[in-house]
């Protein structure tokens, strides 16, 4: 009776997390998206010192995000986003606007991924 | 982490049904249940560890919860014999009144070599002998002989259960220089008895290889050939 009381304890919290991950991936996928976007305008309004403060604090959230993201989601996935992060202020600095662009527009896609990678829906389960 | 817990709980499932579905020939000793959690275990132990890039919660969470599927699962069979006889099956009489039941035997794909050479491993060489044989959710065979072949017992020949013939089991005391005290208390015994007996032997403990002893004081003594210095 115990064990079997332990194992619906245990069961429980897997299920509770398991479904409340998605929400989590959610809520910062799109902190991280809006920040992106933020980033976007700034580039458009060719405000380059606001977009390159903007790109400084995209990348520490992320570095602070990463940690926990880590646990749950494939190493190989957080490792190729960091990697494009860590290029985003050199690329601004060289003025090399279109590929800071296209590299920005890649990782919201990759952020926007892990969220829509972990939902529990039909397509991800088979 | 949800897609894990579903994926699990269907992969779980499935082997289940499979193994099920594989029949008693394949289970030998493991229930079904049990049997598909080892498979699985074994297999999703191996993926966070062969792979460093996937997260140990993609190892654990499954893991966790196959242990725990089958620990409601085998809570569950114990409450309810509908449920045990769906998951693990029910016995089937194989041999009944010294008939085999051909058409069982067929669904079981259990051939009539295989029957033989289960009947053979209890000593069963005539299956003439054979009044009752049951094939066991675990896949085992229990064999229920003719009176004419049954082995004789004490019963049979009339013979009283007295203290003279009675043979009491005899527990392990000493194993490799260690005491057993749960079988000291079973043989009801205590320490100071088992210091009388080494001093008698003349032997200490560390140097006693094995120990056994029964209620009545019939023991025996093996003493380490190699001893310890």
């Amino acid at each position: 009776m115990r064990r079997f009381v332990i194992s619906i304890i245990i069961l429980s919290l897997i299920i509770i997390s398991a479904f409340s991950l998605p929400i989590y991936f959610k809520k910062t996928t799109l902190e991280l998206t809006q920040k992106i976007d933020e980033i976007n305008i700034n580039i458009k309004n060719n405000n380059k010192q606001e977009a390159i403060s903007k790109t400084y604090e995209f990348s520490k959230f992320w570095h602070d995000k990463k940690n926990i993201i880590t646990v749950f989601v494939n190493n190989d996935e957080i490792d190729h986003i960091t990697y494009s992060i860590s290029r985003l202020v050199p690329l601004l600095k060289y003025n090399n606007i279109s590929e800071f662009s296209s590299n920005l527009s890649y990782i919201k896609i990759l952020i926007i991924s892990i969220y829509i990678d972990d939902i529990p829906s039909l397509s991800n389960i088979f | 982490m949800a897609i894990v817990f579903i994926r699990t709980l269907i992969l779980y499932l499935l082997v289940l049904i499979g193994v099920r579905l594989m029949g008693k020939r394949q289970v030998s000793e493991l229930q079904t249940s049990e049997l598909v959690t080892t498979i699985l275990l074994s297999n999703i132990s191996i993926m966070p560890i062969q792979e460093t890039s996937i997260p140990l919660f993609y190892g654990i969470v499954p893991l966790l919860s196959l242990i725990c599927f089958e620990v409601i699962l085998s809570f569950v069979c114990l409450k309810s014999s509908k449920t045990r006889h769906l998951i693990s099956g029910r016995p089937k009489a194989v041999i009944n009144n010294g008939v085999i039941n051909q058409k069982l035997l067929l669904d079981l794909r259990l051939s009539v070599d295989d029957l033989m050479a289960q009947l053979r491993q209890q000593q069963i060489f005539d299956i003439r002998d054979v009044e009752l044989a049951m094939l066991e959710i675990n896949g085992t065979l229990s064999v229920y002989q003719k009176f004419n072949s049954r082995n004789i017992t004490t019963q049979m020949l009339n013979i009283k259960d007295t203290k003279e013939n009675n043979n009491e089991p005899q527990f392990i005391i000493i194993s490799d220089g260690t005491i057993i005290e749960d079988n000291l208390n079973l043989c009801n015994k205590n320490k100071n008895w088992l210091d009388l007996i080494l001093k008698s032997e003349n032997q200490s403990l560390k140097n006693i290889l094995l120990m056994t002893s029964d209620s009545k004081d019939n023991y025996v003594l093996i003493p380490k050939e190699i001893k310890n210095s």
